[in-house]
């Protein structure tokens, strides 16, 4: 990220102690305008502490943030989050209201002239049609997009999602990844989306933050991580110790993956390899080209890290 | 503040809770006034309109528990707390909103028991025995000590994230203050001396000796404090008010101010210890 980069939300040090435990232990981190981006890290590690503080629930115990560049100690903070929705861990809406009603109550909250927009808000998360069904009543797909509609009253540039496709099925995340998609595209939000799981969070978002232990381990964008990440040819063989010792003997890096795998990283000559591996009796089973996901990096990041820490 | 009035206002209007809570105030107050208008055939008397008229203070502070809790946990069961924060409402604002919205109510709980009283009443009955004013002061005990049953009732809900907990610790509250008022009172009215009669043979009365104390009734420290309580405690107030009728009626004064040191008490500590709040 360059010095120019406009940032909506900023974090600098931040820490939040609950008694004994450090949920947060000094994170920093840049959310860029107009990103979508993914704060990963396992259960625990402290992604929702840190939404909780940014939507005011909590206050930090040491640290600060910048919303909009307006510090969190500033006043005006208040105004700022005007600015921004959220939807943290669960939706939150009027189970005993419909879709309808809980817009309304939402625009009354934020103090709107009129209603305009409420069933633009319903169309566009796909709710238009619910009528005078409670939200008791909905799926948890659909309770989490009108939790989205009610987050997007009052037309936020930041919407700030914690585990939003936690317990959707195929075809609610499907809906949900093209729904931010769209927001993201079409109407220039912000988005700031917690999750573990890697693999729907990789085809979003634009920026990574990897945190651990209330720590932010890495902060990259996702053009560096699609090249920080190496293709690998992966290879099947019936003996392992050949392959070994041939690309010992023809200088390529590879890393075993099994008694009977190994990924081999660079350019490699295919035919000369397993000409090679032919003369010396072993046969190649199979072989495929392998890009290493974002799990094998967030892995092989928050696994370096702790033998770093276990090193020290 | 006003953003948040309307919508709760709304959110009033439109819950199953509240409206039951105001029928059945109404319901009350024509069983009450059934009641009278047996009596008065019973005894063949004629009671005046105003008797009964507050006995609904005795149960508001049950009534408040309910719905506060059940009203202000919703907004932290279904998690829409975090929707008035990330709105940019402040904590104090949302914490005295709650607390007109929960008094407000209450007060509509009362109104709707006086007026069915007064339709059902002057149906039944006939006018008012004395002076407006005798009402109008009664009113205002009756508003102050429902709004500081609400102050107390609010600041439970809002101290505690679960909704369930916070019910049952508002409903157990209110039973305490209900049952140590009553205890209290029973305790005030006991007569200091029992009438010592002096007995014949056949057991008519043929004269009197000195009465003999009482070794029940409070005396000295004892009783100041128990009158203090009485007066202090909401549901001494109501069981006070509601034993008002223009006949023996005299406005004391501190009850109010009384109501004023509870509501200033529990509104202050409550904002300041949710304003450190960690919400979830």
């Amino acid at each position: 990220m360059n010095s120019k980069t406009e940032f909506v939300l900023t974090t600098d040090a931040l820490c939040k102690q609950y008694k004994h435990f450090k949920a947060l232990n000094g994170l920093s981190m840049h959310v860029p305008k107009g990103a979508i981006y993914g704060f990963v890290g396992k259960n625990g590690a402290g992604k929702t502490t840190l939404i909780r503080l940014i939507c005011g629930l909590q206050e930090p115990t040491s640290g600060s943030y910048t919303l909009y560049g307006v510090p969190s100690q500033s006043k005006s903070i208040s105004d700022c989050r005007k600015r921004m929705g959220a939807v943290v861990e669960t939706p939150s809406i009027y189970l005993d209201m419909t879709a309808l009603e809980n817009l309304r109550h939402q625009y009354r909250i934020l103090g709107m002239p009129t209603y305009d927009g409420i069933s633009e808000l319903l169309k566009l998360v796909g709710l238009e049609n619910t009528e005078k069904k409670k939200a008791k009543n909905f799926s948890l797909g659909m309770r989490q997009r009108l939790g989205i509609a009610v987050a997007l009253c009052g037309n936020p540039d930041l919407l700030v999602l914690d585990e939003p496709i936690n317990g959707l099925d195929p075809q609610g995340i499907i809906e949900m990844r093209e729904l931010i998609l769209k927001l993201n595209r079409q109407r220039a939000i912000t988005f700031l989306i917690s999750s573990h799981i890697l693999d729907e969070l990789s085809k979003l978002a634009t920026h990574y933050g990897f945190i651990d232990s209330g720590y932010l381990v890495k902060e990259i964008s996702a053009q560096e991580l699609e090249s920080a990440c190496r293709k690998c040819v992966r290879l099947k063989v019936s003996s392992l110790s050949v392959l070994c010792r041939v690309l010992d003997g023809m200088g390529i890096e590879y890393s075993v993956i099994s008694d009977s795998e190994a990924d081999v990283y660079g350019n490699v000559g295919v035919t000369a390899l397993i000409t090679s591996l032919a003369s010396q009796g072993c046969d190649v089973i199979s072989m495929h080209e392998n890009d290493e996901s974002l799990e094998n990096y967030y892995v092989n990041l928050v696994g370096g890290k702790k033998e770093a820490a276990s090193n020290e | 503040m006003n953003k948040l009035l309307s919508s709760g206002f709304s959110r009033i209007l439109k819950s199953k809770l509240f409206r039951l809570i105001t029928a059945l105030s109404a319901a009350y107050a024509v069983f009450m006034r059934v009641n009278i208008r047996n009596q008065e055939e019973y005894y063949a008397i004629k009671l005046p309109i105003d008797m009964g008229f507050f006995a609904m203070a005795v149960f508001i502070g049950i009534a408040i528990a309910v719905f506060a809790s059940i009203f202000v946990g919703t907004d932290y069961s279904d998690g829409t707390i975090r929707n008035k924060i990330t709105a940019g409402h402040k904590r104090t604002v949302i914490y005295l909103s709650n607390l007109i919205l929960v008094s407000v109510s209450g007060m509509a709980f009362i109104l709707a028991y006086c007026l069915s009283s007064f339709v059902t009443g002057a149906i039944l009955q006939r006018w008012f025995s004395d002076d407006v004013l005798h009402l109008l002061l009664n009113s205002l005990i009756c508003i102050s000590l429902t709004i500081a049953y609400s102050a107390i009732f609010v600041f439970i809900a809002m101290l505690f994230q679960n909704r369930t907990s916070s019910a049952v610790i508002c409903l157990l509250t209110s039973f305490i203050m209900l049952f140590a008022s009553m205890s209290i009172s029973q305790l005030l009215s006991a007569p200091e001396y029992y009438d010592n009669f002096i007995y014949d043979v056949n057991g008519d009365i043929v004269g009197y000796d000195d009465p003999i104390p009482n070794p029940d009734y409070p005396r000295g420290l004892k009783r100041e404090l128990l009158l203090a309580a009485n007066d202090v405690l909401p549901s001494g107030q109501a069981l006070q008010v509601s034993q008002m009728y223009s006949d023996e009626f005299e406005f004391e004064y501190r009850l109010p101010l009384y109501s004023l040191a509870i509501i200033v008490l529990f509104t202050g500590t409550g904002i300041a210890l949710f304003r450190k709040k960690d919400l979830k």
